[in-house]
């Protein structure tokens, strides 16, 4: 069917063409009919033919449908050779319009659509040239100048001829301004145009602009000389049936560019950069070519770089160039290509295997700048050295740590020189040496100073990398900085030195256990438990039964529960308060040890699931809290028991005396008058019941305090109370006064050592002292009896005992089995602190 | 201070103190001599002494005394005790008993009165009188 249109076209154009050569040659005022038949027929044949190709091979643009219409059209103005009135008017009025479509076809060029502007353009272009040879034709019968044999017209409703000429005018100004306008229009598009695009636009500007000064000189001469318009008449025709052909040639330029492709594999060959090679085939010096790598999905350019996957635009376009089907690279160029797809198709098939070469380049050049960059970011130091030790690469954290700024500075150079201590070489390179021939993978920790002066510790392990034949061509070494981590460790080992040395030396028990409270081990020996000196001598257990047990086996049953919870509170991270628990020793004994547990926290402070029990052995704190509560009780039981001794005695003595005088008197009265002699007889019994109840009240009085103590001293009052005592006394006292507090103890340990002696110790002498040295007063009372006395057995001398306590001072009782007894009491003096000297001017 | 027990057994019969015969129970003997002397001279009969509670509860029931003169405070027991005791001892045919102490009643609190005794002296004020206006 296509092909049947185009054939019907073609063949109505050769039908038109045989017209007009009719119409030439019948023509009675032509003066060189073959010259008109060749030029003129052959420029519609030519517009035509061009037309139909340019629409056979792209149907979708429309310069070849402007180029067949302005074939078609042009037929028409071979109606005005007719020597028909009527035809000849339709062909002077109808003949321009080919113009109007040659100017369509120009101002389209090459998009094939017309601006707003152009489509004004083309308006008055076509209103001048129809509308003035209309208006020509309807005024004058002879419309044409210069043509006196032309037909008259066949629409001419009056003759004014002036008119005509004043429109002619108007038309021919109109039409000038119109073609400046074209120029001026062209001109811009060719100083806006790509390089690709003004290869499309040179050959049909070049003729178009011949054929249209050309025009615009006919346009000028046509009023001017009829002579000379014939001959650029002549001239245009030329031109304008040269312009379908250039056109033409700027639709179908690919099919005619092979000798590019040529060039381009030439160059190639000759070694030129593909990029260049398809800018020059393509003609578009912007051209940029975008590799796709497979494997990673990734876009890069020739040298390997990431860029992104290209996107057509209103400024760029893309063709995807493919391999088997697979996309390989993406051709970013100018959109005046977009109208040669054939030509970039073929340059890129033509380039096909270039393409692919250096796709796979790039994707080896992305690698390796990927592996380049990964060695250049890591932290790692990384370095190659061959068999003689000497560096042949290395990445940015090696050059860093080796403390030098340009990696000239390390290549070529032996490893050793740079990052081993003077001290060490020797020793690093008898090891390379030794590694030799095989350099077996071998890690290596050294500790170096490098070139800023910084200390640091690098760990490294070496590999060797082979040829083909299995012999080592050089050593990849990989290193990591453990300098910070050395000194984190040798800081961690610090503080638990410190911590060690601490718990061990302090005197508080210390047992870490976990949060069920089993006992941990030391953490660096598992055969150690978790606990400090002070706990291993104060409960005895060797650390083969502590660790891994449970504290609670070491802690009384009864308080068990209260530890596990203050524990298991601690390992949640509460502290628990201090409690007292009986811990039990190793020996059977137990000890009251007031403790507590707290959460072990971690560098960050969170609560690990440790928990540190630290006590006190406060057994000997209790006992001796125990003894001061049971000696406080025995003071006040004393003192009541002697209140009510002394109550006991009042009453049965002085107070019954006075009871039996108060009587007697009573009697005595009574008898007075009737018997004075009973009378008398009772008061004299009355008067001796008195004197022994004063005796009995100085005798009661020198007990509960002798006033002689008060009064004249310790030495005083041991002598009066010796005046009493049964047997032999032998005193020595101090001359000097103690203080009252000291003076009271002291004779009270004196009389109830005398009083205990008189009544149990069976002894023939006694010896008294009271002696002051050192702030200390020591009390000693021997005798040389029986002895046996029990120093718990009587009350008395518990009583004396805590009397003595009282006063911080110590009772000690000897008294062996038939060798008599010592009573010894040791007491602060008391004596207040002498005033500070004076200094007198 | 004077303390008396102005209720308790009712002793309608006129108080003749010669013939009233009375135990007297104290512990200390220069006070037993005292209050026989003040006694006998005031008229009462002493029909007998005890220096301990257990005699005097034997003397009691022996000797039958109209009153016995009964120290709170004795060597073996106290005199409320044997206060009850001789009371349970004579059931019905009991004993008058004044209490003597040298404290003051005060000292005794409510012992005094529900012990079941006629009245209470104080040793330094007794005499006939006192006794004879307990027993009134």
């Amino acid at each position: 069917m296509r092909s049947l249109r185009f054939a019907l076209a073609g063949a109505a154009a050769l039908v038109e063409g045989v017209v007009a050569l009719a119409l030439i040659f019948t023509n009675d005022r032509n003066d060189n009919p073959w010259l008109t038949a060749a030029v003129a027929v052959t420029a519609g044949l030519s517009f035509v033919a061009a037309g139909l190709v340019a629409l056979w091979r792209r149907p979708e643009n429309t310069t070849g449908f402007l180029l067949s219409a302005t074939g078609y059209l042009w037929f028409l103005g071979a109606l005005g050779e007719s020597n028909s009135p009527w035809v000849w008017t339709v062909g002077f009025v109808a003949g321009n319009l080919a113009f109007l479509a040659f100017a369509a076809l120009i101002l389209a060029y090459p998009g094939g659509t017309l601006g707003r502007r152009d489509r004004w353009l083309v308006a008055v272009a076509g209103l001048a040239a129809i509308g003035a040879n209309t208006v020509s034709a309807l005024v004058d019968d002879t419309p044409v100048t210069g043509c006196p044999r032309c037909p008259r017209s066949a629409i001419a409703v009056t003759d004014r001829p002036g008119v005509k000429d004043a429109v002619v005018v108007v038309a021919t100004v109109v039409i000038v301004g119109v073609l400046l306008a074209v120029f001026a229009i062209l001109a811009d598009r060719w100083r806006r145009a790509s390089v690709a695009q003004r290869r499309t636009l040179r050959p049909v500007f070049i003729s178009c602009g011949i054929a249209l000064s050309l025009l615009l000189a006919a346009v000028l001469t046509d009023r001017i000389d009829s002579r000379a318009y014939s001959a650029v008449w002549v001239l245009f025709l030329l031109a304008f049936a040269a312009v379908p052909l250039t056109f033409l040639a700027g639709v179908l330029r690919s099919r005619l560019d092979r000798a590019a492709a040529s060039r381009m594999l030439l160059s190639l060959d000759a070694g030129v950069p593909l990029r260049d090679a398809l800018a020059q085939a393509l003609h578009d010096p912007s051209l940029e070519i975008v590799y796709r790598l497979d494997s990673r999905d990734r876009w890069v350019n020739a040298e390997g770089h990431r860029v992104d996957e290209p996107v057509a635009s209103a400024h760029r376009s893309t063709t995807t160039i493919e391999r088997n089907g697979r996309p390989i690279a993406v051709l970013v160029h100018d959109p005046a290509l977009d109208a040669e797809p054939e030509l970039v198709e073929f340059i890129a098939a033509g380039a096909g295997l270039s393409l692919e070469n250096v796709r796979l380049q790039a994707d080896l050049r992305s690698q390796f700048l990927m592996l380049e960059t990964v060695a250049d970011t890591a932290p790692s130091l990384l370095v190659v050295v061959d068999t003689d030790g000497r560096i042949l690469n290395q990445n940015r954290a090696t050059l860093e740590a080796s403390g030098l700024e340009h990696e000239e500075q390390i290549r070529g150079r032996p490893f050793w020189e740079v990052f081993i201590d003077p001290g060490e070489r020797q020793a690093m390179i008898k090891q390379f040496r030794d590694a030799a021939p095989d350099y077996a993978p071998a890690p290596y920790e050294n500790a170096f100073t490098n070139a800023r002066g910084e200390r640091l510790v690098i760990e490294w392990r070496s590999a060797p990398i082979t040829d083909a034949s299995g012999h080592v061509t050089s050593i990849v070494a990989g290193g990591i900085d453990i300098t910070e981590r050395k000194q984190r460790e040798l800081q961690l080992q610090r503080e638990r030195d410190i911590t060690e040395t601490l718990m061990q030396a302090i005197p508080s028990l210390v047992v870490v256990v976990d949060s069920d409270g089993v006992i941990v081990d030391s953490g660096v020996d598992d055969t150690r438990a978790g606990v400090n000196n002070a706990f291993r001598q104060a409960l005895g257990w060797p650390d083969s039964v502590v660790v891994r047990r449970s504290v609670l086996d070491f802690i009384d049953p009864a308080d068990g529960y209260p530890a596990l919870m203050a524990i298991a509170s601690a390992a949640n991270g509460v502290p628990a308060q201090e409690r007292e628990s009986h811990w039990l020793c190793a020996d059977g004994s137990r000890l009251v040890v007031a403790w507590t547990a707290t959460p072990v926290e971690d560098v960050t402070g969170r609560a690990t699931s440790l928990v540190l029990l630290s006590g006190v052995d406060v057994t000997e704190r209790k006992r001796q809290e125990e003894e001061i509560r049971a000696s406080r009780a025995r003071i006040v039981a004393a003192a009541d028991e002697a209140r009510r001794v002394l109550e006991r005695n009042l009453h049965d003595g002085a107070q019954q005396r006075l009871v039996a005088l108060s009587v007697s008197l009573r009697l005595a009265e009574a008898k007075l008058e009737a018997d004075p002699d009973e009378a008398r007889k009772i008061l004299f019994a009355a008067r001796e019941e008195l004197a022994a109840a004063l005796d009995e009240l100085r005798e009661l009085a020198r007990g509960i305090h002798p006033a002689v103590l008060t009064d004249r001293g310790l030495q005083a009052a041991v002598e009066a109370a010796v005046t009493r005592f049964p047997l032999p006394v032998e005193l020595e006292l101090p001359d000097d006064r103690l203080p009252a507090r000291v003076e009271a103890a002291a004779y009270y340990v004196i009389s109830e050592a005398l009083a205990n002696i008189a009544k149990y110790a069976q002894a023939s002498a006694v010896h008294v002292s009271v002696k002051e040295h050192d702030d200390q007063v020591t009390v000693s009372i021997a005798d040389d009896g029986i002895g046996g006395a029990d120093p718990q057995g009587g009350t008395g001398l518990r009583g004396l005992s805590d009397r003595v306590a009282a006063l911080d001072g110590a009772l000690l009782v000897e008294s062996p089995e038939g060798e008599g007894t010592l009573v010894l009491a040791v007491l602060p003096a008391l004596r207040p602190a002498a005033p500070a000297a004076t200094v007198t001017p | 201070m004077r303390f008396a027990v102005l209720h308790g057994n009712a002793l309608s019969a006129t108080i003749e103190p010669v013939r009233t015969t009375i135990l007297i129970v104290d512990d200390h003997p220069s006070f037993r001599a005292s209050a026989r002397a003040i006694l006998e001279a005031d008229g009462f009969t002493v029909v007998g002494e005890a220096e301990n509670g257990a005699d005097a509860i034997d003397a009691a029931a022996e000797k039958r005394p109209d009153v016995v003169l009964l120290d709170v405070q004795l060597p073996d027991m106290s005199g409320f005790a044997v206060c009850s005791a001789i009371a349970a001892r004579l059931n019905g045919s009991a004993p008058q008993i004044v209490l003597v102490s040298s404290r003051d009643a005060c000292d005794f609190g409510p012992l005094v009165e529900a012990s079941g005794a006629r009245g209470f002296i104080a040793k330094a004020e007794l005499s006939g009188a006192e006794v004879t206006a307990l027993l009134r």
